[in-house]
């Protein structure tokens, strides 16, 4: 038994439940309070944040690199199930895919809060510096999210066509030999994601890793790093994504699938790790400048707290998923996701942070911060425009900002997760989903997308070694049987009916 | 000694590419024994190019532990001496952008908003900058700042929504817009109409000296030639054109022999021969 076949209860004009209204209201609330804060930054000026001269960016980057990171390592999730025939993941990678999606669209958007002048960006199109790094990961991160939705598009061409007709364009064909050759042009698309994938990220790497003028950032080790932190947060985000749509019933991840990725994030768990200890030895004997200094800082100065917290929950992570037994516990690997997630959230704002704290030139009275100093009305002065070392904490606009980021986030996932069909397996040949008897016994109102029997085994032949089975009653049983951790959620028959909508 | 017609670029804070003296290199050389860390070239240049409040293109560091400022760690108080009571030293550093030969701030700017003319003279075009702080990141001398709020001035500008309006420093520097990174650009309107930069016209101590390199008998080629001089941190590759002659080293006696046969009265125009296009 390798793979479980997906519910898609996702028939068209299927409306909201009252709770997932409620969800998308409450998202597209804090949406709207995000963009407010935005429109209230942009016209007062980046001054409303805790950035200044010495620390030149915070919050905005950080969360760019982690969303991009994710981004990166939900793609690679995605693309690897095709590339190494790893049929477990089949039914799970359009779900890969959309999370990567959209994460990158988050990420770009993250970018213009940190402008000074956003309505200025056009001119990175017209008047590109080919040596800026940041010429090139503007141009990876539009390119990859481009490719991203082609590669979306292909997962879900048929399916697409079969829901909203005009998505198909002109490849709405949905026979056998249609599927074939989009299999193959998927399969060959998928070498193409996963460089593409490590590409983005070890370039976002790079605008900080070529920096000779900050001896913390300026690594080879840092494009490395920033690919395994984008593994952990990429297996974590997908693995998080997934079980809570298992959780409400849209989905079920399978026990192999489970396996394979909470192994996954383990061993990527354990890589960063490695990377991060390597930095630290490194750092320890370094000659430049800084080097200690930074050490410093981060074992026990004031970042230590960030760094502690970042090594100290990957972990536990992998403490979590280390064992057969922990990665066959939904609970155990539900809480290694998020505290993969975590680490990796804490790495970025400690990498951007600490990269920050000291300048080069140290001297007094220091670098001049960019605001008045403080003078109370007596004109006893309160707070220097001067500073020497770096003390940053978000402020509460910019704390608005990006959970406004996220809130936009878990948005577009819902919406794509409602009106996409990214349940449906990709072998179902375009043919009208066939309602499982078990399913439907005990949920009539909603549609099992399974694959068919024959259309499926020979349109698949060609990129995946086993035919997608069909779910069947003696599969789900035999499944509950030899996996109890699943529990009774182990088998469509087992959802029960109140959680199938969103 | 040369006088040369200003015409200003229509947009006063667009690009200006063009040098009045293509084929000079320019830069200074500042004295370390002869600065008193007064900060009145800090206060003149802060008024003469309009820079908003808490924005200092031009500052007077007080050297602590290190010289040679290697050490990030060493970070004493503003005028404070180093070394125990009775052997004490007291060092200044003035800084301000070092117009490097090789600057990692233009290599970084993804709109090529910060440039280099063909003089050397680093430039920041506010009409193009985006406010993306990359050039503030690789610069390793945090010479640039940023406009993080509402530029504030004082005495303010009367009429906010005309920049152009105001004239309290130089005209053509006038208010620049929040969002934009701005530095010292070696007044390069002044330069190019044969004036010093303003810091070198008020420094009381003479202990800045500005001029063209690639004119073998100018000021600064000559201490260059005939002192040793360091660079602050050359060890990033950037072959900053901001010279110091380090203190304690000559007894403060360097440019006693020199500094006289270039000295302009008022030390308003450059001297020596200036190469003209």
């Amino acid at each position: 038994m390798s793979t479980i076949a997906t519910l898609a209860p996702q028939a068209p004009g299927r409306r909201f439940s009252w709770a997932g209204r409620a969800a998308v209201a409450a998202l597209l609330a804090i949406v709207v309070y995000g963009l407010w804060s935005f429109s209230y930054e942009v016209s007062n000026g980046l001054g409303v944040t805790a950035m200044r001269n010495i620390q030149l960016w915070g919050a905005y980057i950080a969360a760019f690199m982690f969303f991009v990171g994710a981004s990166a390592g939900g793609m690679i999730v995605a693309t690897i199930g095709s590339i190494f025939h790893i049929d477990k993941l089949e039914h799970l990678s359009r779900y890969a895919i959309w999370t990567s999606l959209v994460t990158i669209t988050v990420a770009g958007l993250a970018i213009f809060p940190d402008l000074g002048e956003p309505q200025r960006f056009w001119h990175m199109f017209v008047d590109a510096n080919w040596t800026s790094p940041m010429i090139w990961d503007v141009i990876v991160v539009l390119g990859y999210g481009f490719f991203n939705l082609v590669y979306l598009w292909l997962h879900l061409r048929s399916d697409l066509a079969a829901r909203y007709r005009w998505l198909g364009f002109t490849a709405r064909d949905s026979s056998a030999r249609a599927e074939r050759r989009y299999g193959r042009i998927t399969l060959g698309f998928a070498y193409f994601m996963l460089p593409l994938a490590f590409g983005l990220h070890s370039i976002t790497a790079w605008i900080i890793g070529t920096q000779p003028s900050h001896p913390y950032w300026y690594s080879t080790v840092m494009a490395p790093l920033f690919i395994s932190s984008a593994l952990v947060s990429g297996i974590a985000l997908v693995l998080a994504v997934l079980l809570v749509l298992g959780r409400l019933g849209r989905l079920e991840i399978g026990a192999d699938a489970q396996r394979f990725l909470s192994g996954f994030l383990a061993v990527t768990v354990a890589i960063n790790l490695f990377l991060l200890i390597a930095e630290a030895v490194t750092m320890s004997t370094g000659r430049q400048p800084g080097d200690w200094a930074g050490l410093h800082q981060l074992l026990v100065g004031s970042d230590a707290w960030l760094y502690w917290t970042e090594i100290g929950t990957a972990l536990v992570a992998l403490a979590l998923v280390i064992s057969p037994r922990g990665r066959a516990s939904r609970r155990f690997v539900a809480t290694a996701a998020a505290l993969g997630l975590v680490s990796v959230a804490f790495e970025r704002i400690q990498l951007i942070v600490g990269g920050l704290r000291y300048p080069n030139l140290g001297y007094a009275p220091g670098i001049s911060l960019g605001t008045p100093s403080q003078v109370t009305t007596s004109g006893v002065p309160t707070a220097s425009s001067f500073v020497q070392v770096a003390h940053y904490a978000p402020t509460w606009l910019e704390w608005s900002i990006v959970i406004g980021l996220c809130a936009l986030w878990g948005l577009l996932l819902v919406l794509g997760v409602r009106f996409l069909p990214l349940g449906t397996p990709r072998h179902s040949g375009g043919q009208e989903p066939v309602p499982l008897p078990s399913a439907a016994a005990t949920s009539p109102a909603r549609d099992v997308g399974g694959p068919v029997p024959g259309i499926a085994g020979a349109g698949s032949e060609a990129f995946v070694a086993t035919p997608a089975p069909v779910l069947s009653g003696a599969d789900v049983a035999g499944v509950a049987q030899s996996d109890p951790s699943l529990g009774s959620r182990g088998g469509a028959s087992a959802v029960p009916p109140w959680r199938g909508r969103l | 000694m040369k006088t040369t017609e200003l015409t200003y670029p229509a947009n006063p804070y667009g690009r200006h590419d063009e040098a009045t003296y293509p084929k000079a290199k320019w830069a200074m050389v500042i004295d370390q024994d002869r600065c008193i860390g007064c900060w009145s070239c800090s206060v003149a240049c802060k008024s003469n190019n309009n820079e908003p409040l808490g924005l200092w293109w031009n500052r007077i560091l007080t050297v602590a532990e290190d010289p040679t400022g290697l050490d990030v760690t060493a970070t004493g108080g503003i005028d404070e001496p180093v070394g125990e009571y009775p052997d004490l030293a007291l060092a200044y550093l003035p800084v301000n952008c070092f117009h490097c030969d090789n600057p990692p701030c233009t290599q970084v700017c993804p709109v090529a908003a910060t440039y280099q003319r063909e003089d050397g003279i680093v430039m920041v075009d506010w009409d193009r900058c985006i406010g993306c702080r990359y050039c503030l990141i690789a610069c390793p001398y945090n010479m640039r700042v940023f406009n993080w709020s509402v530029p504030e001035q004082v005495p303010a500008n009367a009429d906010p929504a005309n920049l152009d309006a105001y004239h309290v420093g130089d005209w053509a520097k006038p208010p620049r817009p929040k969002g934009v990174v701005e530095k010292c650009d070696f007044c390069y309107q002044r330069v190019d109409q044969g004036m010093q930069p303003f810091c070198i016209e008020v420094c009381p101590g003479r202990a800045r000296i500005f001029g063209d390199l690639n004119d073998p008998n100018s000021e600064v080629s000559q201490l260059l030639a005939h002192t040793s001089v360091t660079q602050v941190r050359p060890d990033f590759g950037t072959e900053p054109k901001v010279y110091y002659i380090p203190p304690k080293q000559t007894g403060g006696g360097a440019r006693t022999e020199i500094a006289p046969l270039f000295e302009d009265p008022e030390r308003r125009y450059l001297s020596g021969t200036v190469v003209e296009s």
